[in-house]
């Protein structure tokens, strides 16, 4: 990605990473693969880490470093597609905003993503490669 | 656990917190969300989940 990413830690065999959004305050931050029904699809979920140990995924943290903090999550997937790379990544936003954001940095970062993954989209029923300009309702990304 | 830390990164107060019933729910509200959809993917004859998004 152009964009500067984190350090993170790699916790629990590549399943779990860490790392800390430096911005207008410090927020950790943890991104959780787990396996789902079907074989080798993974699901990713980003979250915060809360002062009272609960975890968010729908905090608006409005930290200044959206940018950097997704560029992040990019980097530790490519990682975790590289440790595993029969696995299928597959993701949406836990709100609809969310998901919207989560497509703006993929159509920012198609290019250069594309090189080494194929990024699909769930539109229609179906799994499509990604294209900008569509709304889908969730994302998938494996090693090509 | 064994813990790789790549750089420095100061990770505070996060581990322990690693059992939490609320990450279950997050995690178990995605699943359910992301199993529907692979369930409604149409696929072609033949045609793995796997191997039609390859």
């Amino acid at each position: 990605m152009k964009e500067p990413s984190y350090d993170y830690a790699i916790l629990n065999d590549n399943l779990r990473f860490e790392f800390n959004s430096i911005g207008e305050s410090t927020i950790s931050k943890m991104v959780i693969f787990q396996e789902i029904d079907f074989e080798n699809f993974f699901q990713i979920a980003l979250v915060d880490v809360l002062e009272n140990g609960t975890f968010d995924d729908k905090i608006i943290s409005d930290n200044g470093d959206r940018n950097k903090v997704l560029a992040t999550v990019f980097q530790i997937i490519s990682h975790f597609l590289n440790i595993y790379p029969e696995s299928t990544v597959l993701f949406t936003g836990s709100t609809p905003s969310r998901t919207r954001l989560y497509q703006i940095a993929i159509s920012s970062e198609l290019e250069k993503a594309s090189e080494l993954f194929n990024v699909q989209g769930f539109h229609n029923s179906s799994f499509e490669s990604f294209s900008k300009g569509i709304n889908y309702e969730a994302f998938s990304i494996l090693k090509k | 656990m064994k813990t790789m830390v790549i750089k420095q990164v100061k990770i505070h107060k996060i581990s322990k917190n690693e059992n939490s019933k609320n990450l279950e729910e997050i995690l178990a509200k995605k699943a359910t969300i992301l199993n529907n959809i692979l369930s409604r993917a149409k696929l072609s004859e033949n045609d793995s989940l796997q191997k039609s998004l390859r």
